[in-house]
Parts: structure tokens; sequence; C-alpha cells
């Protein structure tokens, strides 16, 4: 096949993704095939903790709280943190240690007492290590860690054997790696259920991104997690937590990109005022406003119409809110008339536009990607961009399919400007669509918000978000048949924002991996 | 350069940083060392920018055909001293294929990267290139492992990482020199009793270190194939790590290098610095060559996307670039993306001149690059008569990132046969052939280079026949 004619047909296919998405099938269609549907973990899947969940551990064992700058940074997969394919560096253990070494030496005499004896040694792993090792330590691993400490006591002296004793166990593979165990119950389609403690691991990391408490323990003692009923109350008893709903709040913030208003260029004759702490301010009310809508049992809907928001003394002018109405420090609780959803949190909008103007590209591609999931191919190559104006790139013969798809959906929302604040414009829009729930000409952020708050396709989508967010990585076609139980179950439950990661880990692929090691039928031991 | 104490075939492993197991020979400051049968060892170094040059209107010297470099345009001025040992390779080309800034990942390893934007299912490496890149190869060849040098480099992003071990497997850059600096040489000690408590804290460190490989090395032989590579990947950097730690506990070094000239106030993160980090990181990769730390380096100058600054007169276009050119960027547009954005081959004015005189930094830090492997004397010659330097790109040109007229630059190598002085056209040859001929002058032998996918599936408009093209001759 001649080399233009090979292009033009790669081409025609990448014209035709442009506008797809992907079929999740029937919801709740496991009937027969159930067994095959549920096997969700692809090989590889393991993977190591993010920055977040490193500072949690150490926070949680050793009470001190680290600057996750001086860790390497998150490999992200599908938008979120993952850590599930690039093996850990040197870089990565040096920035680690580091770390540990300097949080150890600040536990000293608070968190991790100088131990001039084996009892105090082995109480002192008893109070520590579950943060870290994510379960309680066994017997005979607690009786070598005492030992070795013992020796690090007589050889180095007993601060400096504490410092090392906890800074080896940050450093253990048991904490900077979600290693998954089966128990040796293997389905037909080589399946293998996990283990308890791994259970109790991933619902601990997945609903609060720390180590699992003692109610989770002691569940991992009795044996009830392979219960989907027990584990979805425990699910829901970690979803309820304050813990439990800043973690959820961390999904819905890095669905959004809502950190990427932080980085974003602004054109400072335009947007004299921009400044790195009012875009953390922004970013703070979205978060903020996630929180609330996690708390008093907000929905999809809630979550696209909002009109809550957070203002502080940067933000309160500008959203134009008066400063009589604020708070004395930190946040206030208001609503504002020109707020509908996360599609108008300033943080999201001022993240995704470029320096002086709105990006039709950057908030249309989130709209397709992220709440429809569709698939926008990437621009085909050769296109000289600068030969075709914005207004023309919906009707251009290459650039057309993907920028009708993106472009009239982030006109629509142009009366917020690059900073992310409203004017008083009107901005119409259209979603060009063959799903008639969502297509169709709107005005403004809050017409499409509403139309996209009753699509089933975007409450589809965000179960599968969030599926990714749960496994850290990019789901696949053995998935579907999970993602589809998932999202009837979440709606039939009432859809609430809370209980979509219940959802998850009531499902029973939680429970069910691809086996790491047919021939493993056990525990592993130190 | 002085030798601090002498260290017969130290393994230093420092995993990323192996010591050649070559005998080494003592120097005096500013000449490196030799191996025992007197020749210095072969060495070969990576030099990134971000963007192309701006069309072969502006680089090709007059003439048609391979042609002998008679003149340099202006911006280049900085190279003129090395006119004759420069290679200039034409308007060759790379799959640049549609994914635009995520082609970093293919400009050293000519493998293919998995989806579009990372939503590929299919996809198992996500959008991490399938294959290793040109300075593991060669680093592999001569059983040495590549010291990776960035300027801003950002996070652990596919438009961000340009040097791989293996598929899937980036390397972090070393983006604070002084980091890589204690890396390659070990800690920098005031006097004797700051070197013993230096020496006790890592004296426990490596105990720790001991524990934690015993631990990895039992629960290794427990897990499925999957998770046990990435154990052994974890197994290789500690031990890495720890030969690196008992190397500075018993303060054994190869050599003593000329301390690094840290300017107050410095900070390697920000824009202000960029080119003052750049100079510092090739103090680092000169002095690492000399001393056989290691015979490969990369020095990764920013991303395939905007690292250089943000902020309005905040970043790298303002604050260096501004000063330099003598004008006002206006309209708070202080994005290196944007230089490059907004230029195009008919581009005339101020919007010509940013990015031209981004170009002249870009030739100039290259210069320097040069210029610092040439201040050391080695056998009949330099370190830079035996080190071979590439200068890739990670994006064409403009807007569209255009990567069909690229220029590549090989630098030195005249001991390994590198005849420069000579502009050669390539119009559309793949990079692939250059890389192959690269890898040959340090005796591989290699018939093509990279992914055998490369260029074929997934590959838009890229002609898979350039896998079986001949490797280009430097010499």
């Amino acid at each position: 096949m001649p080399a233009a004619e090979r292009c033009a047909l790669v081409l025609t296919l990448c014209l035709t993704a442009c506008t797809g998405s992907i079929e999740l099938g029937p919801a709740g269609a496991r009937g027969a095939e159930a067994n095959r549907c549920a096997l969700p973990v692809p090989e590889g899947a393991g993977r190591r903790l993010t920055r977040a969940e490193i500072a949690a551990g150490i926070e949680d064992a050793l009470g001190v709280t680290i600057d996750v700058g001086r860790l390497v940074s998150d490999e992200v997969t599908g938008g979120f943190a993952s850590n599930a394919i690039a093996p850990i560096s040197e870089r990565e253990i040096d920035a680690i240690l580091a770390v540990a070494e300097d949080a150890a030496a600040a536990a000293l005499d608070h968190a991790l007492p100088v131990c001039a004896d084996d009892a105090c040694v082995g109480a002192t792993l008893d109070a520590v290590a579950p943060a870290l090792s994510r379960r309680r330590l066994e017997e005979p691993e607690r009786a070598a860690l005492v030992t070795r400490a013992a020796a690090w006591r007589a050889s180095f002296g007993a601060r400096d054997a504490m410092v090392m004793l906890a800074t080896s166990l940050v450093i253990s593979p048991r904490f900077l790696y979600v290693l998954r165990v089966g128990t040796g119950e293997v389905r037909e389609d080589g399946a293998e259920r996990l283990s308890d403690a791994t259970v109790a691991e991933l619902l601990a990391l997945l609903l609060t991104g720390r180590a699992p408490d003692d109610a989770l323990l002691d569940a991992v003692h009795t044996g009830t997690l392979s219960d989907p009923v027990s584990r979805a109350a425990h699910a829901a008893r970690l979803a309820a937590s304050d813990v439990g709903r800043r973690h959820a709040a961390r999904f819905f913030s890095e669905w959004l990109d809502l950190p990427r208003v932080r980085t974003g260029a602004k054109d400072d004759v335009r947007f004299p005022f921009w400044s790195p702490e009012l875009a953390r301010s922004m970013e703070a009310d979205g978060l903020a406003t996630i929180e609330t809508l996690l708390a008093e049992g907000g929905g999809v809907h809630e979550l696209l119409t909002t009109d809550l928001a957070f203002v502080d003394v940067r933000t309160a002018p500008l959203y134009g809110v008066p400063a009589s109405d604020l708070a004395p420090s930190g946040l206030t609780r208001v609503r504002l008339p020109w707020r509908h959803g996360v599609l108008t949190f300033p943080a999201f909008l001022a993240g995704h536009a470029n320096a002086a103007d709105p990006s039709w590209v950057q908030r249309g591609l989130f709209v397709r990607q992220r709440l429809l999931c569709d698939e926008i191919e990437p621009p085909p190559p050769g296109i000289d961009f600068g030969s075709v104006a914005p207004e023309s790139r919906a009707s251009h013969p290459t650039c057309g399919s993907c920028h009708r798809a993106m472009d009239p959906i982030g006109r629509g929302l142009d009366a917020f400007d690059a900073a992310g604040l409203p004017h008083d414009v009107l901005a119409r829009g259209e979603v060009i669509d063959e799903d008639p729930s969502v297509a169709g000409a709107f005005e403004g952020a809050t017409d499409l918000s509403d139309r996209l708050a009753e699509s089933p396709r975007v409450h589809a989508c965000m179960t599968r978000q969030a599926y990714r967010f749960a496994h850290r990585r990019l789901e696949s076609r053995s998935d579907r048949c999970a993602i589809a139980d998932i999202t009837a179950r979440w709606r039939d439950a009432g859809g609430q924002l809370d209980q979509l990661l219940v959802a998850i880990a009531a499902d029973e692929s939680f429970v069910w991996a691809e086996s790491p090691n047919p021939a493993s039928t056990s525990e592993v031991s130190p | 350069m002085k030798r601090r104490s002498f260290v017969q075939s130290l393994a230093l492993g420092l995993g990323s940083l192996g010591l050649a197991s070559s005998s080494l020979g003592s120097g005096p400051l500013g000449r490196s060392r030799a191996r025992a049968d007197g020749a210095p060892p072969t060495r070969f170094v990576v030099f990134h920018t971000p963007s192309d040059a701006l069309g072969p209107s502006f680089y090709a010297p007059p003439g048609t055909g391979d042609r002998a470099i008679t003149t340099l345009p202006a911006p280049m001025e900085a190279l003129q001293p090395f006119r004759d040992r420069l290679l200039m390779f034409g308007q060759l080309r790379y799959p640049h294929v549609a994914q635009n800034h995520t082609a970093i990942g293919r400009v050293l390893t000519c493998s293919t990267t998995g989806g579009t934007w990372g939503n590929d299912e299919s996809a198992p490496l996500g959008l991490w290139p399938t294959g290793p890149s040109l300075d593991h190869v060669i680093g592999a060849h001569l059983g040495t492992s590549p010291l990776v040098l960035g300027v801003r480099t950002a996070s652990r992003d596919p438009v961000n990482r340009l040097s791989f071990r293996a598929g899937g497997d980036p390397v972090e850059p070393f983006d604070d020199p002084s980091a890589a600096f204690a890396t390659a040489f070990g800690p920098a000690l005031a006097d004797a009793a700051e070197a013993e408590v230096v020496r006790a804290r890592l004296r426990r460190r490596a105990s720790v270190l001991d524990a934690s490989l015993a631990e990895l090395g039992a629960l290794r032989p427990r897990l499925g194939a999957t998770d046990a590579r990435k154990i052994d990947a974890h197994l290789t950097a500690l031990r890495a790590i720890e030969a690196r730690v008992a190397r500075d506990a018993a303060g054994l070094y190869a050599c003593s290098p000329d301390p690094l000239a840290i300017d107050g106030g410095f900070d390697h993160r920000a824009p202000l610095w960029v080119t003052r980090t750049a100079e510092l990181s090739m103090d680092v990769l000169a002095q690492a060559l000399a001393c056989s730390v290691t015979r490969v380096a990369t020095l990764q100058i920013g991303t395939a996307g905007d690292t250089f600054g943000h902020r309005p007169g905040e970043g790298f276009a303002t604050q260096v670039i501004a000063p330099e050119l003598g004008i006002d960027l206006g309209e708070g547009l202080d994005e290196h993306n944007h230089i490059i954005h907004e230029f195009a081959t008919d581009s005339v004015g101020e919007v010509r001149d940013r990015r031209l005189q981004l170009e002249r930094i870009y030739y100039s830090l290259f210069a320097r690059l040069l210029a610092r492997l040439d201040g050391i004397a080695e056998g009949d010659g330099t370190l830079l008569d035996h080190t071979v330097v590439v200068w890739v790109k990670s994006l064409g040109q403009g807007i569209s990132h255009r990567a069909d007229d690229m220029l590549f630059m090989v630098a030195g190598g005249g001991a390994l046969g590198v005849r420069g002085g000579r502009y050669l056209d390539r119009t559309g040859q793949p990079i692939n052939a250059l890389y192959a001929g690269v890898a040959n002058l340090f005796g591989m032998g290699l018939s093509t280079f990279g992914d055998p996918s490369w260029g074929g599936v997934g590959s838009c408009c890229s002609d898979p026949s350039w896998l079986s093209m001949a490797p280009m001759s430097l010499t």
C-alpha cells in the first residue's frame, strides 16, 4: 500500500474514533459470564505507593509531616497517580531513604521512644509498624525486628538504633509496594481469590489512602472480608470518616485536575491580580466544595449543579462576595448566583485555559474524555496549526472531526475567562453527539451542566474514572462487566458521591485477581 | 582535578553511575585519567534541547548535497571554535506521528509508545516507549551505566523523560547538580570532623540497606513474574546505593573533582537559573567522564513541554531571553512554549527575533558543553576528541512541531574516527540510521537501531523501510 493511502486509511480511522464512545455493555449483565467478566487485574498490576500514600503512612506511624516535594514525582496513568508501570529507581530510593531518616530522627522521643531493651522495642513496633506494614506483625517477624534492633543498639547506640529501625520499616517493600497475595483458591478462568490481609490493605488504601485501621485488621483476623456485606460495611464506615472524605475528594480533584491551576501561566496584563496564592485559594474552594458535597450526600447531579462555594480573602472580591460576609479566617461557605457545578469552578476553568484566553480545546476535551469517556485522538501530523483559525477548525477537512466534538462545548464556557472568573457574556455552545441525552445546543455552563447531570453516560463514565483511581491503572476489556455492575449498584443505591468508591470495594471483582503466581498458595512470609 | 585516592579497578557500582572497570591513572588538574594501556577510554554524550532549529534555510551552509561547513549562521556563532569538529545532519526525520509532546520518549529510543493520550487500554506501558534509549544501549555495550542529568525536567511523565533503561523504565534525571555531584563523587565534606559525622551516618545507612536487601531477597521467590521484575529492579537499585554508600563511608574515590561553583541564591528549580544549572550539570558531566565514573552521560535540557517558567515575569523568557535580546516580551506571555509556537518559517520581526535568540542560547549551551570537554587534556588530545556528542531535539518546528527537516549534530569523537566540518544532507532519512552509525563508532556493528514496530504499526505517515536503512557513516 502506498504511503499516502496508508496515511489516509489511518487518518480515516482516527477521525472515526474522534466522536466514538466506549460501550460498557448493559449494566448488571454479568450472568453466565460473571467469572470471566470479574477477572479484573492484568499481570503487572502490583504498584508502589504514591507520594501522598507514603506521606500518610509516615505521618500515621511517626507523627511527622513530610514534604512530598522531596520525593520523586508519581507516574500518572489515565489521569491518576499510579506508579504501576515504571520500576522504582535509585533516585527514588535515595529520596525515600533521606525522608525516612529525617522523619525517624524527628520522631525520636515522641512517637519513637529511645528504647534500651527489647520489650520497649517490641511495644514500639506494635504501635508503629501497622501504619507502615498495613497489617499487624506476625510473631516471627516481630521477633526478627526486635533482634535486629538489638544488634543495631549494640553497634550504634539506642538512639541511632531506633532511627534505623523506623527507617528500615519505611524503605521496606512491605510499605512501598501493594503486593497482592492470593489464598490459593483459583477459579476456572485462573483468577485467584485475594487473601483477607490483601483485601484489607486494598480497601484501606482505596477509601482512605492509608493503612487499615484496627477494625479492618480485626476483620482480617476473623476472616470476614470475603463477605461482600461485611466488606461494604467497612468501606462505608471508612468513606464516612473525615479521612475517607478527604481521600475521596482527592479522587475528584485528580479527576478535575484542580492542581493544574497552580502551574498554568496567566497574562499579567489581563490578570494583574493573579498570584500563586490566588491559585491555591481557588483550588481550596474546589476541594472544600467537593468535600462538603461528599459529607452532605450529594450525587453527580449536585456535583454538576451546586451553587456552593468556599471563599477567602483572596477569592471573595473576585467571586463578588462582600468582605463583610467573610469569616475572620479560613474559608467561608457561600452560595453564588453564577456557580453551577464543577464546570464553573474557577480552579477548573483557569486550569483548562491558556495564559490570556479560555481554551475551547482544553475545556471541550475535558468534557469529552473525563465526563463522557469519549476517545479523542491527538492531531494528525503535519498540520500547520497556525494556518487554521479557532473559528474555522470545526469545518476544516482534517481537523474538523475532532474539533467539532470539542470546540462547540468549550465555546459554551466562554463566559468564564482564562482566570476562571465569570463575565456577563452570553456563551452559546453545542454538544454534537449521537446520544440525544446530551446532544444539542446549550446556553452557557448552567445549561450544559444540567444536561450532563441527567446523562447516564456521565454516571457510567464517573464509575470508569473512579475505577482507574481505585486500581491505579487503565481498565481493560475484562473490566467492563465489573464497571457496568458497579455503575448499576451505585445508581440503585442512590448514586451518592461518597458511595462510588464503596461500590467498587463491594464488588466481587475487588477480591479476585489474575493469579499473581499460580504456584503461590500461601501468605508471603518474611 | 586532583586525585583523592587511587582505586584500581574499583567497582564503585554506582548503578546509574557504574564505574568502568579500567585501570585508572592519576592526572593533574585539567587532565583526565587514562587506561593502563595509555589510551583514553571512548565516551558517549547526549545533549537534548526541546525544539528543533528553524529549518534548513536557517541552518544549512551554502551549496547542495554533502558539503563542508564553511560558515555558520549568526545564532550559531558560539560553535565557531568547533566548526571543524561538527557533523551536521540536515533534514532528518523521526516518527513524530500525532503524539506531539509524547514524542520525547521516541527520540532516543526509536520505539513506539502505547496509545494516544494514554487512554489506550491495550497499551500496557501507557505512553512510555517500548525500548531502551541510545545512551543505555551504548552504555550496556561499554559496560557502564549512563549518568543522566536534567535541567527543569519536571515530573515523571511521558512528555518529560528522554532516557530509558528499557521499555517502560524511564531514568529519573538529576536536576540538582549538587545531588549529581555528591552521587558521582561523594558528599562534600568541610573538614575531618564533618567527615566522621557523615561517615558514621553512612555506616548506619549501609546496615539499614543490608536489612532491606535481605528482606527483598526473601520476598522475591514468592512473587509472580511481573511483580518479581519490579522487585529485581528494586534490588538492583538498592545494591547500587549500597555500593555507593560503602564507597562514601570508606572515603574511596577514583579522583577528586573540582568542586562546583555554586552561586549565592542558586536554585536549580528557578527559571532564572536555567542556564547556570546547565553549566553546573556540564561540570559534573565532564568530570564524571574524565574520572571514569561513567563513560556515557546524557544532559536533558527541558522537556517536550514548557518547563522553563510559567508565571509572568518569573520565567526563562523574561529573565534570560528578554534581557539578552534587549526586548520587552510584552503581553505578559512569558512562556518558552509561546516562543516556539508562535514561530513559523516566514515569521518576521520580534516573533523571529525571539525564536532566534532562544536558538542562540541553545547553541551557546552546546558550545559550552563542547568547550568544557575540550578543556580537559587527554592522551594526545582532549576529552572531546574521545567523546562522541550527539545533540537531539524532541519537538519539531512551530506549533505543529513538524519533524521532517530536523537538524541533528554530532560533535567531537575525532579519536573514534568522526570526520567533522561537514554538513550531510540527509533529507527524509530517519534518525535511527544516524543512531546505528553512532553506535558503530563504539564497535557495536549494528545494522539498525530501535524497535522493529517503530515506523510501522501506529505510525501514521512514517516509512517502515526506515529500519532497513543502512547506518549512516560518520567517518
